[in-house]
């Protein structure tokens, strides 16, 4: 917790962050005061989403160093997952635990297929290639989202296969806001998924020496940690983690090849805005775009939804190149 | 307990240590010494399993070493405390001498070793929940010898201690290592500062371009008029 | 043997071969390549497939032969990308000697896609890219533009009034009271259908009385439309009209609009498109208005169990059903050109569009979906819009499907008024 405190004391010296969280409880106080409550309530059951599939994405790139452009084809490997359990699971479809035993399969899925990418891609690669490293993964993880498009189209078909909604109840109110179970349950899950990869990397063993790899790699080594063992478990969470959202969002989208375009597309927004490879910072970020989404689409017009949000990173990486929350934009690798 | 034999390192095409052998016993303490560039620290990273050796050979306690990966040379029992510390700098005091312990399954060997590292260095018990980025010179010194020490190693391989510090600081530094070594702890030490390095070592060898060209008692190598020459000169 | 007479043996054995070689060709069947275009990759690579497996069919039913020639359908991806579409055809006409062309989605892709025909001087029919800019292009160049014969899909307004029409009539009817005066929203896709559509329901409306009260556009792949839905929601419309052509994006946007408890009356015309919609939408799509062509006669619902067991998915009326018999049009073009000059050449097919079908003399009432289509003079490249032609009639769903509500003569049902 100390620890904590003394990251968010240092960060509040710097009068960029403090003036933009300043900035951003303005925008969340006139959205709900010109707008309504809905802006509120929206922007936190859509920015757990956004900062659950970023947090992997910036976790991805602080370990390994990997810019990784397949995260949107993890979500939508999530999406088919939960799609075929779920419907494998029709006979007993309604029974509360359903849901549940659908989205912790997704997550085994997304884990063991992302493990099983880096044993067979980046391990290789780090055994190869010893300059451009950032550059040339950022390229096979291209290639790696083609193939798994192209996969689904292949095998599954272009076909949408979604389902209506995990839980038939009518909505719930908050705060005089509408909001469907299946949103709650998502946002009931981003936020237990958020708190348990916070206390994975504070906490245990495991998390500490992911983070001691992404801090410092002869370090790790100098003290008895796997490297590559840590860099697979981070390509495996982080994977898990996209395929958790999409599961979770099913409802909301249909499993359809293209289908993790829009996510990695926010999911980049996000960790750029935070700083690339600072996982509490892409959280946090990950609230602040949904809140500039739900005011532009509100005051603004939802055409506009994306524009917004991607002029205030221009801006903000004019002023500090680094990121909201950066550290030295640099990967593991390349220091 | 460690004998590495005609050992040739370097990194792409240069090669920086040619055909070393140097051997170290059972408790002593050990120093490398040589001007800067002379391939100490290369040797060191090979034992360590950092650098992947070219050539020759590395035992430890009978067993060759040579070309295996950082951290299961770690799990042998070689402690490294490098050049540039490489400590964890966004985490605590504390979370860098738990990693330090990482190989170390048992909590109560744990906590003895992380009271036995409070006492060797006071200092670090005082900044226990602070950010090791944070710290002073000769406190990140501490700690990367502490973190070291966290994984009960029975040979501790040292880069450079007296690199950036303050002559007080240097001998409080240089008196912990003796007195791991007298507790029995047995230490290879790289060291540009030969003076004192040869107060406090055992025996010494020194490298120059990539090969050995003394070794010795320490009292020897005092003594010794290319010694006295190249490194004691200047100050005699 | 010396070497010269080698090189004459070698020479006589090589001709003889190819003298036999074109013997045979001469009495087996000549190749025509038929281009079909369609959205085969790409964000709507299900309408594409829905393409590709009706034009299957309807190659199927005439055997892939018209009279003499064997006809090889071409893939025409357009990829909803207008550079992919021009490029793919450009490619299938140069490299693959398409010389025809047959069916389109998008109406960005067809702007760019009709100079590549034109250029080419190779016919092709049928694009449903609807909007008024292809009917502007034809009409501004056509010796080079012409070449993009005829519609598949009228432009929006003349299709999209219905709504308003039929609206006014449950009215007067008094199957309907607005519950918030007359007051209408407007919800789109930001693209040129989304506009151009909404754009005519709002002035039909507009038109009888109604007063838009708001107008709501958002990216093809949004999905997440609580904003706009809330914002509606505290503007109170009666009616939220409008139209999106993705699933994922016109699926959430129904389900949402339910969520958040508007109590609107909700237009949402393509929801159809999206062949099994129910499976995405559930119950929150009971009561939504579309205009729908409908898999109704025999022939149709043989056509949906056929298309059913053989490509396991359930095809949509205006995407599979309009493919088919657009492409079942096109085979008889062909046949009418073969007739009529005994070869299948582009200029010849060119001539008998030209000729007969810009005339109304060549139409086709072989449909599934429509009883006859018919092109005239006063209505190119747009079809015949009318009764007992082109028209899509006003459905509500409940359960799934969709029944006539509108026009009052070949209605099915009663609209019924969300509580």
């Amino acid at each position: 917790m100390s620890l904590a405190v003394q990251r968010l004391s240092r960060e509040f010296r710097s009068p960029v962050t403090t003036g933009l969280i300043a900035g951003v409880l303005a925008l969340a106080i006139f959205g709900v005061v010109r707008g309504g409550t809905f802006i509120l309530v929206d922007s936190l059951v859509t920015g757990a989403i956004w900062a659950l599939v970023a947090a992997g994405l910036a976790l991805t790139f602080g370990v390994m160093g990997v810019p990784n452009f397949a995260q949107g084809e993890f979500f939508m490997v999530g999406t088919l997952s939960g799609y075929l359990v779920y419907t494998a699971l029709s006979g007993v479809q309604g029974r509360p635990y359903v849901p549940f035993v659908t989205i912790l399969m997704a997550l085994v899925v997304g884990f063991v297929l992302g493990a099983l990418v880096d044993l067979a891609v980046f391990s290789q690669m780090r055994r190869r290639i010893r300059e451009g490293w950032v550059m040339n993964t950022f390229v096979v993880t291209v290639g790696i989202s083609v193939v798994m498009i192209n996969a689904h189209q292949l095998i599954w078909g272009t076909d949408y296969k979604g389902i209506v909604a995990y839980f038939d109840g009518p909505p719930i109110h908050v705060l005089g806001v509408s909001v469907a179970l299946d949103r709650v349950f998502a946002i009931s899950v981003a936020a237990v998924s958020i708190a348990g990869l916070w206390w994975l990397l504070s906490y245990s063993r495991i998390g500490r020496a992911i983070r001691a790899v992404s801090q410092d790699e002869p370090g790790a080594l100098m003290v008895g940690i796997n490297v590559g063992r840590m860099r697979t478990l981070t390509f495996a969470i982080s994977s898990g983690l996209a395929a958790l959202a999409g599961a979770t969002l099913l409802f909301q989208f249909p499993s359809f090849p293209f289908v993790g375009v829009k996510p990695l597309y926010v999911a980049w927004t996000v960790v750029i805005l935070a700083g690339l490879g600072n996982v509490g910072g892409a959280v946090v970020a990950g609230f602040i775009i949904a809140l500039l989404e739900a005011n532009t689409g509100f005051f603004i017009g939802s055409a506009w939804e994306d524009v917004v949000p991607f002029a205030l990173i221009v801006l903000i990486l004019a002023v500090r190149p680094t990121g909201l929350f950066g550290r030295a934009v640099r990967s593991v690798w390349e220091q | 307990m460690l004998r590495v034999t005609e050992l040739d390192a370097g990194y792409g095409f240069l090669r920086v240590v040619h055909g070393i052998s140097l051997q170290v016993n059972q408790g002593e303490l050990v120093a490398l010494l040589g001007p800067n560039g002379a391939g100490k620290s290369t040797t060191l990273k090979c034992i360590a399993g950092l650098v992947r050796p070219w050539k020759g050979d590395i035992a430890f306690r009978g067993h060759s070493i040579g070309g295996l990966r950082g951290d299961l040379v770690n799990g042998l029992g070689i402690g490294l405390v490098s050049e540039s510390l490489n400590l964890f700098t966004g985490m605590t005091v504390y979370e860098n001498l738990l990693m330090g312990a990482y190989s170390v399954p048992e909590a109560e060997k744990r906590r003895r070793s992380l009271d036995f590292v409070f006492s060797l260095f006071p200092r670090l018990a005082e900044r226990r929940p602070q950010l090791a980025g944070t710290l002073s010179g000769g406190e990140r010194k501490m700690l990367a010898i502490g973190r070291a020490l966290m994984g009960g190693p029975s040979l501790l391989l040292v880069d450079e201690p007296s690199l950036g510090l303050a002559p007080k600081l240097t001998q409080q530094v240089f008196d912990a290592l003796r007195k791991l070594s007298d507790d029995g702890l047995t230490i290879l030490l790289v060291e540009q500062n030969v003076t004192a390095t040869l107060e406090m070592v055992d025996r010494a060898y020194v490298l120059e371009q990539g090969e050995i060209v003394l070794e010795g008692s320490a009292q020897k190598l005092s003594e010794s008029e290319h010694v006295k020459d190249v490194y004691l000169g200047v100050m005699a | 043997m010396s070497r010269g007479r080698l090189v004459v043996v070698a020479l006589a054995a090589l001709s003889l071969m190819a003298v036999s070689c074109g013997g045979t060709s001469g009495t087996t069947q000549q190749e025509f390549k038929l281009g079909i275009g369609g959205p085969y990759t790409g964000p709507v690579a299900k309408t594409g497939a829905e393409f590709q497996h009706a034009a299957t069919m309807a190659l199927e039913k005439v055997n892939y032969k018209i009279g003499n020639y064997k006809i090889t359908p071409v893939w025409v991806d357009e990829a909803s990308d207008p550079a992919k579409a021009s490029s793919a055809l450009e490619d299938a006409i140069v490299g693959k000697g398409i010389q025809m062309g047959c069916l389109n989605w998008h109406s960005s892709d067809a702007v760019a896609m009709m100079p590549v025909a034109g250029r080419h001087k190779v016919p092709y029919f049928f694009g449903m890219g609807a909007t008024g800019v292809v009917n502007d292009n034809f009409n501004k160049d056509r010796a080079v533009n012409g070449y993009w014969m005829a519609k598949g899909w009228p432009t929006p307004q003349k299709l999209a009034t219905p709504y308003g029409d039929a609206i006014q009539a449950f009215i007067d009817g008094g199957s309907y009271t607005p519950k918030h005066g007359k007051t209408v929203a407007i919800w789109g896709e930001d693209t040129d259908w989304g506009h151009s559509l909404t754009g005519a329901i709002k002035d039909k409306f507009t038109s009888l009385g109604w007063t838009v009260v708001d107008s709501q556009f958002f990216k093809i792949d949004a999905t997440d439309h609580h904003t706009i839905l809330n914002k509606f929601k505290s503007e109170q419309p009666s009616i939220i009209a409008g139209t999106s052509t993705a699933p994922e994006t016109m699926s959430a946007f129904i389900k949402q609009a339910k969520e958040v408890g508007l109590d609107s009356v909700l237009i949402a015309d393509g929801l159809g498109y999206v062949g099994d919609f129910y499976k995405l939408v559930g119950s929150a799509s009971d009561g939504v208005l579309d205009m729908q062509p409908l898999f109704a006669s025999p022939a149709a619902q043989q056509f949906v169990s056929t298309y059913k067991s053989r490509f396991g998915s359930e095809p949509s009326p205006s995407a599979a059903g309009l493919a088919y018999d657009w492409t079942g049009f096109c085979l008889k073009i062909l046949k009418r050109t073969l007739d009529k000059y005994g070869s299948l050449t582009s200029d010849n097919i060119y001539k008998v569009g030209r000729d007969e079908l810009w005339t109304g003399q060549l139409t086709y009432t072989d449909g599934i979906i429509m009883n006859e289509y018919k092109f005239s003079p006063d209505s190119i490249p747009d079809p015949v819009i009318g009764k007992g032609e082109y028209i899509f009639p006003v459905i509500q769903y409940k359960g799934g499907t969709g029944q006539i509500v509108f026009p009052p003569d070949v209605k099915q049902t009663n609209f019924t008024a969300p509580a």
